[in-house]
């Protein structure tokens, strides 16, 4: 019977006795396959994809920039608002 | 490998010359595949790995300036694809494991490894080379990649730490970590199976 420690270093050992293997017949022509369609899906995009991705994040910004200053002064009306509520409740308070 | 690290060479491939790629795939198929399968321990999923590779180097071959060998590029991009691979298969298993808890699958053991029967070992080592992959397996990433690459690969430490893009000595620490890893790791494995 082989020691622990021999066990592991046999086992440790047969990383270096790993061959290469060959390729699969296949692949070299699967890739190739794959590239003119990935050419042309580049291809289309390309012209106007840019500018499109461009406008998109540029309307992104207006419209996130618009609303923020809307509902900032939105917010800003609603708690003037509220004082000037407050004030005049406190003057009738006498009705109820 | 057989190097073709040529300017012109390159330049064919980045002005879109379909017979200089060709050629490329020729030389570097094998290693990438091989690489690939090393990391992945599934055969169908290194050939897709494989095509990855290749399409994302036909892809960027544009940015490719020669500041590294095209051999150390083209391993690094088969590493950083074969990592992310395990780590995408690592999160489907744990989602796996949740469906689990909440599906009856009948007790089968789903999530368990199948045991990596390597084409390029020799059948009188299969067996015990199924344990070493399984070993490494369990390997944090760093140590995993400087391991299959020096001692699979047969790479050298420069050739390692150029393709990790970390140190000389940060190789040869990761090196010894990942041999003491394994040596605890299958030494556990010793004493539940083989006493």
């Amino acid at each position: 019977m082989i020691s622990k420690e021999k066990w592991i270093e046999d086992t440790l050992e047969l990383a270096s006795v790993v061959r290469q293997v060959e390729l699969p017949e296949t692949l070299q022509e699967n890739v190739l396959k794959r590239l003119p369609a990935m050419e042309r899906g580049i291809a289309s995009l390309q012209p106007y994809a840019k500018w499109t991705i461009a406008a998109s994040i540029a309307l992104l910004i207006v419209l996130n920039s618009f609303t923020f200053i809307k509902y900032a002064d939105r917010g800003n009306r609603s708690s003037t608002e509220n004082q000037a509520n407050t004030i005049y409740s406190a003057y009738f308070s006498f009705i109820n | 490998m057989q190097d073709i690290n040529e300017p012109n060479f390159i330049k064919q491939i980045q002005a879109g010359d379909e017979d200089s790629f060709r050629r490329l795939l020729e030389v570097y198929g094998k290693t990438v595949y091989n690489t690939c399968l090393n990391f992945l321990q599934s055969a169908p999923d290194a050939e897709d790995i494989t095509q990855e590779v290749f399409l994302s180097v036909h892809l960027s071959i544009q940015n490719f300036k020669n500041d590294s060998k095209l051999t150390t590029w083209i391993y690094r991009i088969a590493v950083t694809k074969s990592l992310d691979a395990i780590r995408m298969k690592k999160r489907k298993k744990r989602f796996g494991l949740m469906r689990a808890m909440f599906e009856d699958l009948n007790n089968e053991p789903i999530f368990d490894k199948p045991n990596f029967d390597h084409p390029g070992i020799l059948l009188e080592n299969k067996e015990r080379a199924s344990i070493l992959f399984k070993a490494i397996d369990k390997l944090p990433e760093n140590q995993r990649a400087a391991f299959l690459l020096n001692k699979i690969e047969q790479l050298s430490y420069n050739e390692v730490a150029a393709i990790l893009q970390v140190s000389i000595s940060a190789v040869e620490s990761l090196l010894f970590r990942a041999k003491q890893n394994l040596q605890k790791i299958l030494a556990n494995y010793y004493e539940q199976n083989e006493k």
